[in-house]
C-alpha cells in the first residue's frame, strides 16, 4: 500500500514577500540578443522553433523544452499542468514566478499545451490562497492547489492520472520563458534561484544570468565566509557543492548555505515504520534495510524497489538517520541484476 | 619415540579442544540441564561432573570398539543401553566417594544416562575414531563439562550463600534468584562469549601466521 | 570558504532518535516532581544514582566493544529513570543501580548499540532485582505517616501494604479507586501518579516518540480481563479501576510497552503485542508469585515480538515465494 509522503516545514514567507530581485549580469557576460517574435497566431511548429531559438530548458531536469514538448506530444499528453509550487522547505522560485507574472505563466502554459497537443491546462499552485489570488486576477486558466506533502508533483500527477487524464508537469519558469520567447523574442538566459539558509544575510529569490559562478551570487547575497556547507537543488534531492566556481544552471532552483553541514549520526533501525508510511510508491524501506543488513538479500522480498522515484521521503523521516533511499537504490540494482551489490 | 610425538600432540589437541576450544557445554550448547538447572552448589556440580566422567569414558570406549559393528540406526539405542549399564557402578562409586550426593542430586543423577554431551560423543565421534582419540575426547569433554558446571555452580552458591562447598549459609549471600534457570543461562552465556573471544583470537593469529 | 560534504536529504521531518529519547526523559523527569515535593530529595538522589550507574556501564560496554570511551545517545539515562520509577522509594540506593547495571551490561550491551536490543533493558533489570531481592523490591513505606525520607542513608519506616498486594490477597483495598489517581499510596515510585503518567504518555504520543497502539491495546485487554475476572467481590467497573490504577501497570503501559525498539514493526503486530502483554500481565497478577508482574509480562511479550512480526509478514505474503 502506497504511503503519503512527508510534510516538510516550509520557511519561505519572508522570501516570497520580497518578490524576485534582479541581479546584474557580470561584465564579462555578453548582452543577449533578441530574435524575431512569432507574428500572428502561433502554431505548434513555430512555438517549438521559438523555444529552440530561446534555448529554454526545463528547470526540473535541464532538458531542452523543445525536446520535452516533442516527447509529451509523442506520449499523447491530454493535460499539461504548470508546476507553480515548491514542496521544498527553502526553494520558492516557482511560487515567486507565478506571483510576479501569472498572466505570463498562463500564456506560456497555453502555448506549451498547443505545442504538445494537450487539450487541457491547469495551474498547480502552492496553496488555496494562491488559487484564490489567480481567480481574483482573472487569470484565464484552471487552477488547483497541489498538496503540501512531498513529493507533491508525484501525488498531483497520480491524482490527475487517476481521473483518467494523461497528465504532465511543466515548470513555471519554463512557461514564463516560453511566453517571452514567442511574444517578445526574448532568449532564456536567466533563471530564478532561491538563496536561503542560516549563513546568508540577504536570503531571497534572485533572477540571475545562467552561467554566473555561485561564488559571485553568494557574495551578493551576503553569505558568511565561515559557512561550511553549500548545497544546490532541493533539500531532499540536491547535492552538496565543494567548488563555488560552479555556474548557475537552469535546474539550480535553490542554493542553501548553512553554517554547519547537516551531518546525521546513524543509529540502528528503531522499527517505527515511518518510512513505509512516507513512501509514495509502496516500497517497504525497513524490510529492504533488514534484507541488505543480513547478508545477500532475497530479491523476492524487495517489493517495488524498481518503482522507487528517488524522492528520499524515507530518508527524511527515518529517526535513525539511515540512508534508506540509498539502500533502496542498491536493492533495485540487486533485483535487476539478480545478484547482491 | 620420535614418531609417537605427533601422535601424542594430536591427542593433546583433542583433549584441549574438549576442555576449552570446543567445550561441549558453552560451544556445543549440549548438556545444558546440569549446568543451568541442576547445579546450584559446588558439591552438586562436583558430584555431577564425577558421575559424568564415570559414565561417559567407559561408554565411549565401548562404543569405540563396537560402534562400527552395528548399523547406524541402532547406535542411539546402544548408547542409552551402554550408559545405563555403566550408570549403576558409577552411582555406587560416587556414593562411596561423596556420600549422600546421589540422593541430593535426585533426578538429575539419573538423567546423566541420557546427557546430550555423552550421547553426541558416544554416538557420533567414538565409533569413527581410534582408541586414543576417543579416550582423549572423553577425558577432555569430561573436564570441560566439569569446568563449566563447577564454575557456574560456584558463582551461584557464592551469590546465594556467601560461601562455596557448603561453607555458606542460605540467605546470607548477596541475594537470591540465581538458583533459577535464567541465571544459569546467563552465566553459561557469559562463559560462551569468553570462549568465542578466545577462538576468534586464535583464528586471527592463525590467519596472520598462515 | 572551507566547505564540507554531506549526503542528502538536508532536512528531515518528525522526531529523530535523540529527540525521541529526549522527550521520554523529560516525561520521566516530570514524574520526579511530585514525589520530591512529598518526601524530600530522595527520589532525585535515587534517579541520579541509577542514571549515573547506567551511564558508566554504557561507557564500559562501549570501551570493551569498540575500544573507545563514548556514549552515542541518552538511552542509558532513560533506562536508569525507568528502573527508579519501578522501585519503592524506601529501597536502598544500590538497588536501582543494580537494576540499571544489569539492564545495560546484560540486557543491552551484548546486542550492540541502541536500537538492537530484543528485550526492554529496564524491564530486564527490574525483573533481575525482583528475583534476587524480592523483599527489598516489594516492601513499601506507609505514606500516611508524615516523614521525609533521607536523601542517602537507609530509610526507617513503617511498612504499608500496596493496593496491588491487597488485591493479590483477594481483599478490597481500603482506598477509593479514584484516590489512586493522585493521592500518596504505598507502591513503586510511579504509583499514585496516574495523571502525571497519562500526561507523559500524551506528550510521547503527540511528539511521535512512542506508538499509541500497544498502550491502547495493553490497557484495553487488562481492563477487559479485570472486568470479566475480578479478583475481589465488586462491580466490573470497580475492578477495572483498581487493577488499572494499582501497581506499575499504567507506568509500564506508557513507558515500556510503547518502546518502539522492542515492538513488532507493523501496526497490526504492535496491537497484538500490546494485547498479549496486557493478557500476560493479568495472568501474572492472578497466578504469579509477586504482586507486580508488569516487567515479566513486558519481557515475555518482547520474546514473542519477532514471531509477531514474522506472522504479520507471512499473512501479508511477504515471504520469499515466487509470487511477483
Amino acid at each position: 500500500m502506497a504511503g503519503r509522503g512527508v510534510k516538510l516545514e516550509q520557511d519561505k514567507k519572508e522570501i516570497l514577500k520580497r518578490g524576485i530581485h534582479e541581479l546584474p549580469a557580470p561584465e564579462s557576460f555578453a548582452v543577449p540578443s533578441r530574435f524575431p517574435p512569432v507574428k500572428g497566431e502561433p502554431d505548434p511548429k513555430r512555438i517549438l522553433r521559438a523555444a529552440e531559438a530561446a534555448g529554454i530548458r526545463s528547470e526540473t531536469d535541464g532538458v531542452p523544452l523543445r525536446d520535452l514538448l516533442r516527447s509529451l506530444a509523442e506520449q499523447k499528453t491530454t493535460l499539461l499542468a504548470a508546476r507553480c509550487f515548491d514542496d521544498d522547505p527553502f526553494a520558492a522560485g516557482e511560487q515567486a514566478v507565478l506571483r510576479e507574472s501569472p498572466e505570463k505563466v498562463a500564456d506560456g502554459l497555453a502555448l506549451a499545451a498547443q505545442a504538445c497537443g494537450a487539450e487541457e491546462t491547469l495551474i498547480a499552485a502552492a496553496s488555496r490562497a494562491e488559487v484564490r489570488l489567480l481567480s481574483a486576477r482573472k487569470i484565464p486558466a484552471a487552477a488547483v492547489a497541489a498538496g503540501n506533502r512531498s513529493p507533491a508533483d508525484f501525488f498531483l500527477l497520480q491524482s490527475l492520472r487517476r481521473s483518467g487524464k494523461n497528465a504532465a508537469l511543466l515548470g513555471a519558469q519554463a512557461c514564463a520563458a516560453l511566453s517571452d520567447a514567442v511574444r517578445e523574442g526574448k532568449p532564456a538566459v536567466e533563471a530564478v534561484v532561491t538563496v536561503a539558509g542560516n549563513a546568508v544575510s540577504k536570503p531571497g529569490n534572485y533572477r540571475v544570468r545562467i552561467g554566473m559562478p555561485l561564488s559571485l551570487l553568494l557574495e551578493f547575497c551576503g553569505a558568511d565566509r565561515r559557512a561550511q556547507f553549500v548545497s544546490v537543488g532541493t533539500a531532499l534531492g540536491g547535492h552538496s557543492v565543494l567548488n563555488l566556481n560552479m555556474p548557475v544552471g537552469f535546474s539550480t532552483r535553490c542554493i542553501t548555505v548553512l553554517k554547519k553541514p547537516p551531518l546525521r549520526r546513524e543509529f540502528a533501525c528503531v522499527r517505527c515504520g515511518r518510512c513505509t508510511t512516507a513512501c509514495p510508491v509502496g516500497v517497504v524501506p525497513w524490510l529492504v534495510h533488514r534484507e541488505l543488513e543480513s547478508g545477500p538479500p532475497e530479491p523476492l522480498l524487495l517489493f517495488h524497489v524498481g518503482e522507487c522515484i528517488g524522492c528520499r521521503a524515507c530518508s527524511a523521516v527515518c529517526p535513525s538517520g539511515i540512508d534508506l533511499a540509498g539502500e533502496v537504490r542498491r536493492a533495485a540494482l540487486t533485483k535487476e541484476g539478480g545478484r547482491s551489490v | 619415540m620420535n614418531n609417537r610425538l605427533p601422535y601424542f600432540r594430536g591427542t593433546g589437541l583433542i583433549f584441549r579442544s574438549g576442555v576449552l576450544f570446543r567445550n561441549p557445554v558453552v560451544v556445543g550448547a549440549l548438556g545444558l540441564f546440569p549446568a543451568v538447572a541442576a547445579a546450584t552448589g559446588l558439591k552438586d556440580a562436583a558430584a555431577l561432573s564425577l558421575l559424568f566422567l564415570l559414565i561417559s569414558v567407559p561408554s565411549e570406549l565401548v562404543l569405540c570398539g563396537t560402534g562400527m559393528l552395528m548399523p547406524k540406526w541402532v547406535r542411539p539405542a546402544a548408547v542409552l543401553i551402554v550408559s545405563a549399564v555403566f550408570y549403576v557402578p558409577a552411582v555406587l562409586l560416587l556414593g562411596k566417594v561423596m556420600p549422600g550426593s546421589v540422593e541430593r542430586l535426585g533426578m538429575a543423577a539419573a538423567l546423566m544416562t541420557c546427557n546430550s554431551v555423552l550421547y553426541s560423543r558416544a554416538e557420533e565421534y567414538a565409533p569413527e575414531h581410534i582408541f586414543p582419540a576417543v579416550l582423549a575426547d572423553a577425558a577432555g569433554c569430561s573436564v570441560g563439562f566439569a569446568a563449566v558446571v563447577c564454575l557456574v555452580a560456584s558463582a551461584r552458591e557464592l551469590w546465594l550463600t556467601g560461601g562455596i562447598w557448603g561453607h555458606g549459609t542460605a540467605g546470607e549471600g548477596i541475594g537470591g534468584g540465581l538458583d533459577l534457570p535464567f541465571a544459569g543461562f546467563l552465566l553459561v552465556g557469559l562463559l560462551a562469549a569468553l570462549i568465542q573471544k578466545i577462538n576468534l583470537r586464535r583464528e586471527e593469529n592463525a590467519a596472520r601466521e598462515g | 570558504m572551507i566547505l564540507r560534504d554531506a549526503a542528502p536529504p538536508f532536512t528531515r521531518e518528525g522526531p529523530c532518535v535523540r529527540s525521541m529519547l529526549g522527550w521520554t526523559l523529560f516525561a520521566l523527569f516530570i514524574l520526579l516532581v511530585v514525589p520530591t515535593v512529598r518526601y524530600g530529595p530522595r527520589p532525585v538522589t535515587m534517579a541520579c544514582a541509577a542514571m549515573l550507574t547506567c551511564l558508566l556501564c554504557e561507557l564500559l560496554a562501549n570501551l570493551l566493544r569498540t575500544g573507545r570511551f563514548f556514549v552515542t545517545d541518552p538511552s542509558p539515562l532513560v533506562t536508569g529513570m525507568v528502573c527508579v520509577m519501578l522501585m519503592p522509594l524506601n529501597a536502598p540506593l544500590w538497588l536501582p543501580c543494580a537494576a540499571g547495571a544489569f539492564a545495560i551490561l546484560i540486557a543491552k550491551a551484548p546486542f550492540g548499540p541502541f536500537g538492537r536490543t530484543p528485550f526492554n533493558p529496564a524491564a530486564a533489570g527490574v525483573a533481575f532485582t525482583a528475583l534476587c531481592w524480592p523483599s527489598l523490591v516489594f516492601t513499601y513505606f506507609d505514606p500516611s505517616q508524615p516523614y521525609v525520607l533521607p536523601a542517602f542513608g537507609p530509610c526507617v519506616f513503617r511498612e504499608g501494604q500496596s493496593a496491588a498486594a491487597v488485591l493479590k490477597d483477594g481483599l478490597k483495598p481500603d482506598i477509593l479507586p479514584l484516590d489512586l489517581l493522585w493521592n500518596p499510596i504505598a507502591g513503586p515510585l510511579a504509583s499514585g501518579l496516574a495523571l502525571v503518567v497519562a500526561a507523559g504518555g500524551l506528550l510521547l504520543f503527540l511528539s511521535g516518540s512512542a506508538h499509541w497502539e500497544p498502550t491502547a491495546f495493553f490497557l484495553g485487554v487488562t481492563a477487559l480481563l479485570a472486568a470479566l475476572f475480578p479478583r475481589i467481590a465488586c462491580s466490573p467497573l470497580t475492578s477495572v479501576k483498581y487493577e488499572l490504577l494499582s501497581g506499575s501497570l499504567l507506568f509500564c503501559a506508557v513507558f515500556m510497552v510503547s518502546n518502539p525498539v522492542c515492538e513488532p514493526r507493523s501496526r497490526t503486530g504492535r496491537c497484538i503485542y500490546g494485547a498479549l502483554a496486557g493478557a500476560l500481565l493479568m495472568v501474572f497478577r492472578y497466578f504469579g508469585q509477586y504482586e507486580q508482574g508488569a516487567v515479566f509480562a513486558v519481557l515475555a511479550a518482547d520474546a514473542v515480538s519477532p514471531l509477531l512480526s514474522a506472522a504479520v509478514e507471512h499473512l501479508r505474503g511477504w515471504e520469499a515465494k515466487a509470487h511477483e
